[in-house]
This record gives structure tokens, C-alpha cells and sequence, in this order.
């Protein structure tokens, strides 16, 4: 009786097994987008990165940054570097930027988001994710020549989605993001973001530590984010999102 | 009291060559009035008028709470073209003329730049009969041009290597206008975010460059057709804003009352001077500056007044005394100089409006006098134009001033005792 049970069990185990890996082989679109969603935009996190914009006139400027993240609409920036921009803050309310400015000791609402920091900042949409809640994904069959890769052709379902379309390409092993292309309903590439330096940030986060984003339409302008420490563990309270903390 | 007058004013004729300093006095405070006054008057009209006929019509028409927020061009703050609204802002009286736009902003790129843009879109159709004078700085085409016409501010081309010096042609001296060509055929795209936030970028042609002489709006301006904007931001017969034309300057504020009446509390209407307070500063400014100066005028002929009035007196002294000697009473005196004194302001301050009026008439017929709208090469022309409550005002003033300037001297001369002033010389 025992050794049939044990046998039952091993059997139900080992077909298990087999039917696992053959599942996790072919991962379907919608799958990829949440893995997505996942690596590049947990729901909450505390970290630091920095980022290079490279600007219209050849010129560049680093960042460095700390941040908050709460759910999909709640964002807040402090800016340590260059010394020009240290104490400011942004905050990202859904579609209301507010820019802290230490001197005035004063928010004041940003008119628009691409005249942040004379347009450093504009590249970083891209960065913005809910793509399983606004895109239906396809996967396609031919990668384009990207080595190992995945493709997942996106197409926008809800207003929300900024980008009419996206191409996005991850590994074949972990899913782990190499680069996406983001159109427009006219059929213009707006932006290309390229993902590279996976690594592990902790808590079981691994994620790329590199992201460029190129403006396709203003080629001499791109971006290199970097990320340094990610904390996902972090549960940003609701009370570091509102106007009044600004500055604090 | 007529007697009195008569006398005042053959006293008047007797010394002439007195009598004509004064009134030449009088004259030239109250003509120098009219004359300031004039082309205070006449810049202020060539101010509001760039603005109600070049910049932003009379009136606009918003959706309520647009205005507060109207340094975010914020679009989902639209509302349906054509339909009732239109049709009843047509209806009020005093309203001539009116069309759609809308006003976004975004990104316009040029392949290797990109720099962010405030964008009206405008209906070419109507826009004309609102704003008449647009084209005026306008060098090139319009954006009736064609479908994906842009026009761009002038400083805006420039930095986006559209506007260049014509081949061979020297960069120009400081406050010379450059001699310059927009380079034919090149293209640039406008990207923008529609009401949800879908980014879209729509090519376009670059026809004409406007220099208007504001270096603010000359870098970060554009104008394109409003079908153009319409399906860039995804919002096909949608605005966010109607430009009103009235029948004149001076109707505007009682057009945007009935205007406010007429559409209901959904929408919001400002005037050009809530739209362009700068404007209304300036022209507020120069009506003040003006009285001031005016004002110093007269004060200036009227003391002559009391100068000529105390050697009337003093030349006068037996004249009085036999006057008093004979029954005249010390007030009939008073009067009779106080008269004598309100008959040369009358004289003066009428001759000398007459005069500044005819000085304003002949230089506004010949076109008015020309000069630089600041920071730019654009000649406009300041057209004199002697404002109605100032030709009333200003000889009154005088009157009134000379008048009271007399009444000192008139009653020192009441004042005199008939036994002395016999024995004067």
C-alpha cells in the first residue's frame, strides 16, 4: 500500500516536473509584461540611482537621486546632485508634478513635464510602468537579430497608455529586460530604452542597474539611469506623497 | 453780473501786450495739455489695438477654471467646437467676429533637437476676421499655407537652424533687422501628449517665422492649423478656446458683461486686459505719467495767472480807488477781477486747445509718427488722437485754476483803501 502510494506520488512528481519546465519554456505575452511589471515597477520601493542626460547641445549633467515609490501614481524625487539642484524635490501625483524649490521653501507646479531641468528629465516616461494593465502583448516569432531574446509587441488597450505601441525584448532565460522601442500612433519610434548590468538589489530583486533611453526624434539627446541600491521591502507611507511633506 | 463781464473784458483789451503774455500763457499749458495728451492717447490706442486685433481679441471664451490654470495649457479643459456655445456667443451684441483654437503645449523636434513649445492652433478661416493685424509681423506664409503649415517665433526658428542669414549676407548691426531665409523643405515634428497622457508626434512644415518684438513668446511660440492639433492630441472637434472680436475698443467691457450673461456659468470669459495685464499696466502707467505732466502745465500757466493778476492790481491802484471813491463796492471789485482772470483762461485755454488740436489733427492725417515697437525692427505708427473728457477737462482746469489763482490778488485789491489807492501813482 505504502510503496503504491509512494509511487502514485513519485509519478504525479516527476510528471509535474516534466510539465513545469516545459511551461516555463514558453512563457506567454501576458506573463512576460507582468514579469515585467514586476522587475522594472515593484509597487513600493525607497532607492538611489543617478542619471546622465546628454543634451541638445552636447553638453552633459549627472544626477543623483534618492527616491519613493507608492503604487502606480505616487512618486517623489530628492535630488542630491549637482550641488545646483540639491534640496529640490519633485512629486509625481498621477498627472501633477509639483518641483520643490529649497530657496523658496516653496512647491510650485510644473507646467509641463519636458521643461523639468531643461528637458533632462523627458527621456524617463519611459520608465513609467503599469504594461500589463495598459497593453496587450503579442509575442512575435522573429527577435530582429537580438540575440536570446524574447519580442513582445505591445499595442495600447486603455487611454492611459502613453505609447501607442512597444517593442519590447527580453531574455530568453529570466525574462530580464534588453531593450524596448516605443511608437506612436503615426508610426514614429519616440524613444528606445536599452537595459543592461543585471544584478541582484536584494530582497530577491533582480533587475537591470542600467538603463539608456535615446529620444529618437531629438537624437542628441539620451539618458543613462543607474541604479545603486533598491529597497522593496520599503513601504513608502501615503503621508510622503502629499504637498505639505515637501521639504521635511 | 453781465455788466461786470463786459467790463472784465474790455479791461482785458486795454494792456495788450499783458493780456498776451497771459494768454499765451494759459495757451501753451493748455495746448501742451492737449498735445501730450494726444499721443499719450494715441500710443495707448496702438498698444490695446496690437493686442485686441494682433495678440488676443477683445474677448476669449473659456471653459470655467480655465484662466487659473491657463500657464499649463491645460486641454482636457476643452469643449465641443461649434454647437449652441458658438451660435450664442455670435448672438451677443457688439461681438463681430469669433474663432476656435487651441492652445497645447509639447515638444518640438527637429531630428537632433528638441525644446518645449506652447502651440495655438488656429482655424484659418475665421482667424482673420478676429485678428486682422496677425500677419503683421509674420515673415512667410501663413498657416493656412497648407494642412501641416507651422509658423514659429522667430527666436524659436533660429534655434532650431530653420531661420538663417541669407547666402552671403552679413550678420547686422545691433537693432538692424537680419536679412534672413527659412531654409526651404525642412521638416519638423511636434509631440505631444493627448487629454490621457498618449504620446503622439505628427509631422509638419515650417512656412513662416513671427517676430513681434516679445523675446519670451519669440523663443517658445508656435502656430498651427487647428485640424493639425485636433488629431495630434487625439481630440477631433474639440477647443479650448474662442478669440471674440467686438466693434471697438471702448465696447469691449460692456460685450464681455452681456457675453458672461449670455453662455452661462460652465464657461468664462476674460477681456484682453485679464489676458495681457502687462498691457493694461503699461497703458494705466502712461495715463498717469500723462496727468502728472498735465497737470504740472497748467499749474505752471495758472501761476503766471497770479503773477500778471498782482501787477494788474498794483498798476491798477488808483483806477480801484476812484472805482471804490465812486460807489463800486469792494465785492463788485473782487468779481470784476476774478472775471477779468476767468475771460483770459477762457480766451487762452480755448485758443491753445485749438491750437494742440489742430497741431494732433494735422499729424494723425498724415498717418501719425512712426516708431520701433521695443526690441524689434516692426515700425509701428502712434496716430494723436485728443481723448474727449480731455478736451473738456483741460480747459476747465484752467478756468477753474485761474480763477482761484485770482482770488488773492482781486481781493487784495478789494481790499484797498479808496483815500490811499487815490493818492497812488
Amino acid at each position: 500500500m505504502r510503496s503504491l502510494l509512494s509511487s502514485a506520488l513519485s509519478f504525479v512528481v516527476a510528471s509535474l516536473l516534466l510539465i513545469a519546465p516545459a511551461r516555463a519554456a514558453e512563457p506567454t505575452a501576458a506573463e512576460i509584461l507582468r514579469r515585467y511589471d514586476q522587475i522594472m515597477g515593484p509597487v513600493n520601493f525607497e532607492g538611489v540611482s543617478q542619471m546622465t542626460a546628454h543634451r541638445d547641445d552636447g553638453s552633459e549633467r549627472t544626477y543623483k537621486m534618492r527616491y519613493l515609490k507608492a503604487g502606480q501614481e505616487k512618486f517623489r524625487l530628492f535630488f542630491d546632485e549637482p550641488a545646483a539642484v540639491r534640496g529640490q524635490e519633485l512629486l509625481r501625483q498621477g498627472d501633477n508634478n509639483w518641483i520643490y524649490m529649497p530657496a523658496l521653501k516653496r512647491a510650485v507646479r510644473l507646467a509641463n513635464r519636458d521643461s523639468f531641468q531643461g528637458g533632462d528629465f523627458n527621456n524617463a516616461d519611459v520608465l513609467r510602468v503599469n504594461y500589463e494593465a495598459d497593453y496587450t502583448g503579442t509575442l512575435l516569432a522573429d527577435t530582429e537579430g537580438v540575440a536570446d531574446s524574447r519580442l513582445v509587441e505591445l499595442k495600447a488597450r486603455t487611454a492611459e497608455a502613453a505609447y501607442d505601441r512597444i517593442k519590447l525584448w527580453v531574455r530568453r532565460s529570466d525574462a530580464q529586460p534588453i531593450q524596448a522601442e516605443f511608437y506612436t500612433a503615426s508610426g514614429k519610434m519616440l524613444r528606445k530604452a536599452e537595459f543592461s548590468g543585471v544584478k541582484a538589489f536584494g530582497n530577491g530583486h533582480v533587475r537591470p542597474s542600467r538603463i539608456v533611453m535615446r529620444n529618437m526624434q531629438a537624437t542628441q539627446r539620451y539618458s543613462v539611469m543607474t541604479f545603486e541600491s533598491i529597497n522593496t521591502k520599503a513601504n513608502p507611507p501615503a503621508s510622503k506623497f502629499v504637498l505639505d511633506d515637501l521639504g521635511r | 453780473m453781465l455788466t461786470q463781464l463786459w467790463l472784465a473784458a474790455r479791461n482785458v483789451r486795454r494792456n495788450g501786450s499783458r493780456t498776451a503774455l497771459t494768454l499765451g500763457a494759459i495757451g501753451f499749458g493748455v495746448g501742451m495739455t492737449f498735445f501730450l495728451g494726444g499721443f499719450a492717447q494715441g500710443f495707448r490706442n496702438l498698444l490695446i489695438d496690437d493686442t485686441i486685433l494682433a495678440r488676443t481679441g477683445a474677448l476669449q471664451v473659456h471653459r470655467k477654471g480655465y484662466f487659473d490654470l491657463k500657464d499649463n495649457q491645460p486641454i482636457d479643459l476643452d469643449f465641443a467646437q461649434g454647437g449652441e456655445l458658438e451660435s450664442r456667443i455670435r448672438g451677443v451684441r457688439g461681438v463681430t467676429a469669433v474663432t476656435p483654437r487651441l492652445v497645447f503645449s509639447g515638444l518640438l523636434n527637429n531630428g537632433s533637437n528638441a525644446t518645449t513649445v506652447v502651440v495655438t492652433a488656429l482655424d484659418p478661416a475665421t482667424n482673420k476676421a478676429v485678428l486682422p493685424n496677425a500677419k503683421d509681423d509674420l515673415n512667410g506664409r501663413d498657416v493656412e499655407a497648407g494642412p501641416t503649415a507651422a509658423v514659429l517665433g522667430a527666436d524659436l526658428a533660429r534655434a532650431m537652424g530653420l531661420l538663417v542669414l541669407r547666402d552671403g549676407a552679413a550678420p547686422p548691426p545691433p537693432g538692424q533687422k537680419p536679412d534672413e531665409v527659412l531654409q526651404p523643405g525642412r521638416m519638423v515634428s511636434f509631440q505631444a501628449a493627448g487629454k490621457s497622457g498618449r504620446q503622439n508626434l505628427l509631422e509638419a512644415d515650417v512656412v513662416g517665422s513671427i517676430d513681434n518684438g516679445n523675446a519670451f513668446e519669440s523663443k517658445r511660440v508656435a502656430y498651427v492649423p487647428l485640424a493639425f492639433a485636433q488629431e495630434l492630441l487625439g481630440m477631433p472637434g474639440r477647443i479650448t478656446e474662442y478669440a471674440v472680436a467686438v466693434t471697438g475698443r471702448d465696447a469691449v467691457d460692456r460685450v464681455a458683461a452681456d457675453l458672461r450673461a449670455a453662455i452661462g456659468p460652465e464657461y468664462e470669459v476674460q477681456t484682453w486686459a485679464e489676458l495681457r495685464p502687462n498691457v493694461a499696466d503699461v497703458t494705466r502707467f502712461v495715463r498717469i505719467v500723462l496727468t502728472g505732466i498735465c497737470i504740472v502745465f497748467l499749474v505752471i500757466a495758472v501761476i503766471g495767472v497770479v503773477n500778471t493778476m498782482l501787477m494788474s492790481v498794483l498798476e491798477r491802484t488808483r483806477e480801484i480807488g476812484t472805482m471804490m471813491a465812486v460807489g463800486v463796492r469792494r465785492g463788485q471789485v473782487l468779481l470784476l477781477f476774478v472775471l477779468e482772470a476767468a475771460v483770459l483762461a477762457l480766451l487762452g485755454g480755448v485758443g491753445g486747445g485749438l491750437l494742440g488740436g489742430a497741431v494732433i489733427a494735422v499729424i494723425a492725417a498724415r498717418g501719425g509718427v512712426g516708431a520701433n515697437a521695443p526690441g524689434t525692427l516692426v515700425v509701428k505708427y502712434i496716430v494723436p488722437v485728443v481723448p474727449a473728457e480731455l478736451a473738456l477737462i483741460a480747459p476747465a482746469a484752467a478756468l477753474v485754476g485761474a480763477v482761484l489763482a485770482a482770488l488773492y490778488p482781486a481781493w487784495r485789491a478789494s481790499r484797498l483803501r479808496p483815500v490811499e489807492a487815490l493818492r497812488a501813482t
